[in-house]
């Protein structure tokens, strides 16, 4: 008996923890999790404290590993060297990120430093710095300036974990910007020491091909639409099978900081998308004899035409099928982009990308089949 | 004063995995240094206590960096429990029974993970990551074990954690 205690306790252990493990599931109540949670909290520091010096090493490695020089002189040179590299490099990933912060006005963004990675190759989970106390909740994405990296799992007070793109568990609802084809992409199957990711449930007669940029379609609510997630790698189709795979745009071996996005907001950009979801005609200034505009001008000067609920084609357009004509204020002659039968066709990068309304362009109009939009 | 010795260095072991020897790796395996911690352990004392360690390591690198509590603590101590039955089965323990025990701790321990993700619901393509990662992660386990081993020894010799 004395010779099979370690035995015993090592099944009664697993017996134990392979219960934890089935009840700390994602479907198991949070109260399971509440102890778990305030234990990683008190950890927070340490764990920022090891990887920030970790990420030290790794960016001063490079220069020191070139230098042999063995004088005191040369030495003071090289340290300096590493935490100007360090500044440097640190410096460039704040500006970035600050950039980016800017240019999302719709967005609300929580800044966040990552601490830790799942030890592990079974997951690809990391931790934050950042959590409830500062208005993260689950499932809200985390992204990057490059693209999207994941989202949030399970949130502590001051810590959260997020899943990234390329767990395996991971599903995110995409759409491929230029054919507009619909479907999931799912995180890589394993083993791969380039991770990505793979496309499914896509239309047998997709037309997509490498190097197709792959953006969240905001289905299913989960993701904000329109954050780019990864750019087609290799597209093997046949009539029985489409196998898409996707290469992340975001560098999950060198991820320091991101965004929690803790609100998103329905923008010019995101109608945008909308509109080309929809079909929408994107009208330019173009060299053309005006017509009468059909409405009046909008207060930024925009002039704006109304489209019908039920998605007919839009009111501008005559009956006929020719192509419908609107005027600027200004007068500025205006042509439509639509094809020969009247019905808009979609607006992919290859032909006329979509367009952002700068405030108070004049020389630009939209016009959609569904819903009315400004 | 054993007790607490141990406890700290399991933390920092715990915390120097999930933060910065999770950004290095070699040939796609990185340094487990927990396990490897436990095993030495194992082969020092040769009782149930390095179970229990193991499981209370596993069970905070759990709460820190994984999805799941019990994930680790579950590998480590199965690891940790057929380590020191198996070794209390042997007259002695020379190198070569070391680097088994760095080789095999490994492929148990992964082994037990691989079980339990799958349960949870990731999904692998097997041989690539036994080929990528299972492979190389035991390899590099063991080949880090005598260093390791020889350390803890030290330390265990001058009654740092008696």
């Amino acid at each position: 008996m004395a010779k099979n205690k370690p035995l015993i306790i090592t099944i009664v252990a697993g017996v134990v923890l392979a219960f934890l493990v089935a009840a700390t599931s994602a479907s198991a109540p949070a109260g399971l999790r509440s102890g778990a949670t305030a234990v990683g909290g008190i950890f927070v520091p340490l764990e920022t404290f090891f990887y920030g010096i970790s990420d030290n090493i790794r960016q001063s490695a490079q220069p020191a590993a070139q230098d042999t020089g063995a004088d005191e002189t040369a030495a003071a040179y090289r340290v300096m060297l590493m935490d100007y590299n360090e500044i440097k490099a640190e410096n460039q990933r704040l500006k970035t990120l600050l950039e980016y912060k800017d240019n999302q006005p719709e967005k609300d963004l929580v800044t966040a430093r990552v601490i830790g990675k799942e030890p592990g190759n079974w997951f690809e989970v990391f931790t934050i710095d950042v959590g409830a106390n500062n208005g993260v909740q689950e499932d809200m994405a985390v992204v990057t300036p490059d693209g999207l990296a994941g989202r949030v799992e399970q949130v502590g007070p001051n810590w959260a974990k997020v899943m990234s793109v390329i767990d395996s568990r991971s599903r995110v609802p995409v759409i491929v910007e230029r054919t507009r084809d619909v479907g999931v992409a799912g995180g890589p199957l394993g083993g791969d020491s380039v991770k990505e990711l793979s496309m499914n449930y896509l239309p047998l007669d997709s037309d997509i091909t490498a190097g197709d940029v792959v953006v969240t379609s905001g289905l299913g609510d989960l993701f904000p639409r329109g954050i780019p997630v990864g750019t087609v790698a290799a597209a093997k189709q046949d009539p029985k099978d489409t196998e898409i795979s996707i290469t992340p745009l975001v560098n999950f071996k060198s991820i320091y900081e991101v965004f929690v996005i803790t609100e998103a907001r329905e923008t010019a950009a995101v109608v945008n998308d909308d509109i080309t979801d929809h079909n929408a005609v994107i009208i330019t200034s173009q060299s053309q004899p005006p017509t009468e505009p059909d409405t009046a001008p909008t207060q930024n000067g925009a002039n704006t035409q109304s489209a019908p609920q039920d998605g007919a084609a839009p009111t501008a357009a005559p009956e006929d099928g020719a192509a419908p004509q609107t005027a600027a204020p200004d007068d500025t002659p205006t042509d439509t982009i639509t094809p020969e039968d009247g019905i808009p066709a979609p607006v992919t990068p290859n032909d006329a990308p979509p367009q952002v309304i700068p405030p108070g362009n004049t020389d630009t109009e939209i016009v959609t089949p569904g819903a009315g939009n400004t | 004063m054993s007790v607490l010795i141990t406890a700290l260095i399991g933390i920092v072991a715990v915390v120097l995995q999930g933060s910065a020897l999770s950004l290095f790796s070699v040939w796609g395996a990185q340094i487990d240094i927990v396990l490897l911690i436990i095993l030495s352990m194992t082969l020092i004392e040769q009782t149930q206590t390095p179970v229990i360690f193991a499981m209370v390591f596993g069970a905070l690198t759990d709460i820190l960096y994984s999805p799941q509590v019990g994930f680790f603590a579950l590998a480590y101590a199965a690891c940790a429990g057929v380590a020191v039955y198996s070794l209390k089965q042997l007259p002695r323990i020379n190198m070569a029974t070391v680097i088994l025990t760095g080789l095999a701790g490994s492929l148990i321990a992964q082994g037990i993970c691989l079980l339990a993700a799958y349960v949870i619901g990731a999904r692998f393509n097997l041989p690539e990551m036994f080929k990528a990662h299972i492979l190389p992660q035991a390899v590099l386990t063991a080949a880090l074990m005598l260093p390791v081993y020889y350390l803890a020894g030290r330390f265990s010799r001058r009654g740092y954690s008696r």
